[in-house]
């Protein structure tokens, strides 16, 4: 039995009386967003929304890696999968999203090599088996993935292989937090950090931005109990006024958090600006190669700069990801825009918000 | 992409651990922890294993959030007895 940790983290009992508390606590409208796909996924699977006071809204916010990914990004996917010669390696969640042009499935159905990786791992080993050939790998992710990209080309140098690379659409979460801050028209009243983010970067990562704009922020797990206890605490923090920042996912969480995966990170990849789906520049919020690993940045091994493109028209995923806007609210939603056509990623991504809404209303 | 289920570890190889979740076994790496040892549950993203679970931490969560609920229960029940 290794299911550890789960039932008790499901015990109904428990959920019954944190949803009777936050009941008794709750007493003015607040909106509280989470910033994590899996959290996004997890509040529809479990319910959590019908539960809660009607005066608390969750919004989704910028969490799903996918949604998050720039239009031009996904062109430069579709580009390389034109390249020939070259295997395109990417997670499941990217094939469908449509570029300008096309999407990654439909290159594949005419003919590309594109592979659904379950990790950059796996991406590693089809270079290998593949010398002959340029195997890419699409890289979008948070600091959860980010390690993982960088240990696998640590691995990739040791095993001396040179047919690999990586085209970077990395991104960090911290700026993005405070970049809507700042944003107009966005209010939020409080965060459910990301449980997985936070177990790599630790609670120190949010201390900048939650000390500039003093907004309750909340680290959670991925239970019922996880999420109803991170919920209280919000509601907790706005009722008597006193902003904090807390850790409600200690079992995986710490402060620091894993020194050795930010090592790992920070000696392949720097800091660099990136380019956000409906949010545009972010300074400083995404991860680039460093100048001694730019051997295997696919971009630069194969030119490869696509131009800034509108994203597709009528498609509010970007007003979603601040908290603007809720699906219903957008023009295509169930109409034009479904899981099977898919406009805009927040629909094709199972994390994404659209995509949540459409399978669980 | 994150599974958020802990998995337990019961091989280790260099770098590369056999992990048990829910009765299916992966390989995952452990090249992201430091001390990784047989029999600690893990938490697994893209194929690495990315923290240790802290048995500790996740009992006295639990036990924290009983003994708050069981207290307030009690106070109500004290303010009947009163009433
Ligand atoms: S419903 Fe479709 S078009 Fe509308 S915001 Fe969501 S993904 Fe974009």
């Amino acid at each position: 039995m290794a299911l550890k940790y789960i039932e008790e983290y499901r015990d109904a009992t428990l959920a019954r009386d944190l949803i009777k508390k936050i009941h008794g606590v709750s007493k003015r409208k607040l909106r509280l967003m989470e910033v994590c796909g899996t959290h996004t996924m997890s509040i529809f699977k479990h319910g959590i929304r019908s539960v809660i006071p009607e005066g608390i809204t969750l919004l989704s916010g910028p969490g799903c890696p996918v949604c998050v990914t720039a239009q031009k990004d996904i062109d430069a996917f579709v580009e390389f999968a034109r390249v020939k010669n070259v295997i395109v390696t990417t997670f499941g969640d990217l094939m469908k999203v449509p570029g300008s042009s096309s999407t990654l499935a439909k290159e594949k159905a005419s003919g590309a090599d594109v592979r659904i990786v379950y990790s950059v791992f796996d991406a590693i080993n089809i270079a290998k088996d593949n010398i002959d050939k340029e195997v890419v790998f699409c890289a979008v992710g948070f600091e959860t993935t980010i390690p993982t990209i960088a240990a696998s080309i640590l691995m990739g140098i040791e095993a001396k292989i040179d047919n690999f690379s990586i085209y970077s659409a990395n991104k960090l979460t911290p700026p993005a937090l405070a970049a809507l801050m700042v944003t107009k028209g966005v209010e939020i009243d409080g965060f459910i950090l990301p449980g997985h983010v936070s177990v790599i970067t630790g609670t120190n990562a949010y201390r900048d931005t939650f000390e500039k704009y003093d907004v309750p922020s909340v680290i959670s797990g991925f239970e019922p109990i996880d999420i109803l206890k991170a919920i209280l605490l919000l509601i907790e923090q706005n009722e008597i006024g006193k902003p904090a920042l807390e850790n409600a996912y200690p079992r995986a969480v710490s402060d620091q958090g894993n020194v050795k995966a930010q090592q790992i990170m920070n000696q392949v990849f720097e800091v660099c600006n990136a380019f956000w789906r409906g949010i545009g520049e972010i300074p400083l919020s995404g991860m680039g190669l460093k100048k001694e690993y730019q051997v295997f940045d696919a971009a630069i091994k194969f030119g490869m700069d696509m131009p800034e493109v509108p994203e597709p028209k009528g498609c509010a995923c970007g007003e979603i990801l601040m908290g603007l806007k809720t699906p219903e609210q957008c023009a295509l939603y169930k109409k034009k825009c479904t899981p099977m056509t898919p406009v805009g990623p927040c629909m094709v991504s199972t994390e994404g918000s659209c995509a949540a809404f459409y399978r669980y209303s | 992409m994150c599974l958020a289920v802990p998995s337990k570890i019961i091989e280790i190889n260099d770098t590369v651990a056999k992990v048990d979740v829910d009765g299916v076994i992966r390989e995952t790496s452990i090249m992201l922890l430091d001390d990784a040892k047989i029999g600690d549950y893990v938490i697994v993203h893209a194929g690495f294993a990315i923290s240790k679970v802290d048995e500790k931490a996740a009992l006295t969560t639990l036990q924290d959030m009983r003994d708050i609920m069981a207290a307030e229960a009690q106070q109500v029940n004290g303010l009947n007895d009163h009433l």
